[in-house]
């Protein structure tokens, strides 16, 4: 149980009650000091309970743990007084600050009579992709004059899961350059298994009945059978930059967030064309897995966007490292990044003249900071564009194609424009 | 008797100067009370009776404020707001502060402006750093190259500058921008965009070309 400071504002009234009493020898001064005394003895009728007897529990815990940036999510709170007297609680149910209360409040006063049951129900949206702790509830007693308080933590915490929402991107089609063995959706312009006629040839024992070009086969009274042109697939690998050191933003808004969007979405457009794909991140620790297809492999990815942590020292030869000794070689790789760090820069130009595709999309910084800053520089601007220029340029020089979009609008159509210069190329 | 008051002043809390002035003064206003009412006496007892009550107010306001606390807030402080690597307005303090004619700062910034334009010209001509370097040893032949005056007059009035003494440096920063040695920090600036504008162009005419 806790003393509140209101204690010693009685207290002062009290002693100055018996000091000026005692100067003026007069009992009016007396009266203040009673009074403050009377006051604490009421008090003490209605002290809190050597323990809250309170039960709680949240609603939501068990029904969803995952929820997509900006979805809402109802929490309900229901506590229930198994005193024998009413009580006045103080309840705050803890929220990171990164999280918005849309709906209702997740703090109140509540006063509960004996054995009664009440609910507190509020609605919550994050803005940020990650892994968000809710709770505990914090209980708070609370006395007529706030004279004492009795806290207590109580309800588990809830762990929620905040996933990145992907765009659906149906005009584009990402695919490596360099096909593998098994089956996909791009065209190799080469004879395999697919659905896109190629060239005739002559039957051979154990072609399928379905293969048989029957009017060919009537033209020349001799079998023929149709070749097609072989689907296969390949590898990507996402890198996605999270150097602290080269983030720009608020926490809010910052060049973090629509990399791991575009990630989200670049994942679920490329294993849907049925090839393989990698993840390499690298923030506060480096994650990585595998590349793989299938729907457990897009909640793995997924799973892993979600736990990354900005952080870190550079250290984009360990990702280079990583990709050269582990990954698998004639793969796309597509590195969400954005390159405000030059180092960044020279690693993507040095792994793009070896065995790798390299493709480049960087969230515009620029068009981030202008949305946070309202007051800025013209020079300052024009300076900064033409460095960003630069490293472009530099890019696209050693055969990376650049994709530099604006975070405040759609990552396709500014994908799809580069993709079509890239094939006029 | 006078042992026994010894070992309890000798022992650690007699040591406390307040309770040895509140012990004192009881004993003083006892036998003040004692001496009886009206005239000296009496004024010298109300006013220690003043002084004892006072101090014992004073320590009972201290403990009280000891033994209670503020309730927490639960609150959580975390600052979302504050902007981090901001470029553009990191760009724009150098400039104000290289406006102002501070040295290290037109240094960074003409440096970074002769970075941007190296990089144009690497690519654009297809020729090496150390090409580069040399080609800027030869004035008549850079600004051939090049072909724009301004952008010429600037890179070389660096170059110099990186390649001379102390003294000269002064001397060739002086050559460049003199106007906003004047503590002119517009004209700075607006040299400064016009330098930008035309290394920006400079990659559209050629381009274009």
């Amino acid at each position: 149980m806790k003393l509140n400071r209101i204690f010693i504002f009685l207290t002062i009234l009290a002693v100055s009650g018996a000091i000026l009493g005692n100067i003026f020898r007069t009992w009016v001064f007396f009266t203040l000091t009673i009074s403050c005394l009377a006051v604490f003895v009421i008090t003490s009728r209605v002290m809190p309970p050597r323990k809250i007897l309170i039960s709680i529990s949240r609603e939501s815990y068990e029904r969803r743990k995952e929820i997509y940036v900006g979805d809402e999510l109802e929490i309900t709170i229901w506590l229930k007084n198994d005193e024998r007297r009413p009580m006045v609680l103080e309840v705050k149910d803890l929220l990171p600050s990164l999280v918005e209360v849309t709906d209702g409040c997740s703090h109140k006063v509540i006063k509960l009579e004996a054995n009664e049951k009440k609910k507190l129900s509020y609605t919550i949206s994050c803005p940020v992709t990650g892994k968000i702790d809710i709770g505990p509830i914090k209980v708070r007693h609370i006395d007529p004059l706030n004279l004492f308080s009795k806290e207590m933590d109580a309800g588990k915490e809830m762990t929620l899961r905040v996933l990145p929402r992907g765009e659906e991107m149906q005009k584009v089609d990402i695919h490596p350059s360099y096909t593998k063995h098994w089956l996909g959706d791009i065209k190799s312009k080469s004879i395999g298994v697919g659905s896109e006629f190629f060239s005739l040839r002559e039957y051979h024992p154990g072609d399928g009945l379905r293969d048989i070009n029957w009017k060919a086969t009537a033209r020349h009274f001799e079998p023929f059978t149709n070749e097609y042109e072989g689907e296969k697939s390949g590898d990507v690998i996402l890198v996605v930059d999270g150097y602290k050191k080269g983030i720009v933003g608020t926490k809010r808004h910052n060049t973090l967030r629509p990399s791991i969007d575009a990630a989200a979405s670049l994942a679920s457009s490329i294993l849907s064309a049925r090839n393989r794909l990698g993840l390499i991140v690298s923030g506060e620790y480096m994650n990585w897995v595998y590349p793989g297809t299938g729907k457990n492999h897009y909640h793995k990815i997924m799973a892993n966007l979600t736990q990354f942590e900005e952080g870190g020292a550079w250290d984009l030869e360990g990702v280079r490292n990583l990709l050269e000794d582990f990954f698998p070689r004639k793969s796309l790789i597509i590195f969400i990044s954005p390159l405000t760090m030059l180092e960044f820069t020279e690693t993507i130009i040095d792994l793009s003249r070896k065995e790798y595709d390299v493709m480049v999309i960087s969230p515009n910084p620029l068009k981030i900071e202008k949305k946070l800053v309202n007051d800025y520089d013209e020079i300052a601007e024009n300076f900064c564009l033409a460095e960003r220029e630069n490293i472009k340029g530099r890019l696209w020089n050693a055969g990376t194609v650049v994709v530099d979009w604006d975070p405040n609008e759609p990552l396709e159509p500014a994908l799809e424009e580069v993709l079509r210069y890239k094939e006029k190329m | 008797m006078w042992k026994k008051i010894k070992d309890l002043l000798d022992q650690k809390r007699t040591s406390n100067p307040l309770y040895i002035l509140i012990a004192s003064l009881a004993f003083l206003s006892l036998l003040l009370v004692m001496g009886g009412e009206g005239g000296l006496t009496e004024i010298l007892g109300r006013i220690l009776g003043f002084i004892i009550v006072t101090i014992l107010a004073y320590s009972l306001v201290d403990w009280t404020a000891q033994i209670t606390e503020d309730p927490d807030r639960w609150t959580e402080d975390e600052e979302l707001d504050e902007s981090i690597n901001l470029r553009i307005q990191d760009v724009s303090e150098l400039l104000k502060r290289a406006a102002e004619g501070k040295e290290k700062s037109r240094e960074i910034l003409h440096k970074r402006l002769k970075e941007i334009f190296f990089v144009k010209l690497k690519m654009k001509e297809d020729i090496s750093r150390d090409e580069i370097r040399d080609l800027t040893k030869e004035p008549e032949e850079f600004r051939k190259v090049i072909q724009d005056e301004m952008i010429s007059d600037f890179i070389l009035s660096t170059e110099e500058k990186s390649s001379n003494t102390s003294f000269q440096k002064r001397k060739s920063k002086r050559s460049f921008l003199t106007s906003s040695k004047k503590n002119n920090p517009e004209s700075y600036k607006n040299k400064i965009k016009e330098i930008i504008q035309r290394i920006n162009k400079w990659g559209e005419i050629e381009d274009d070309d």
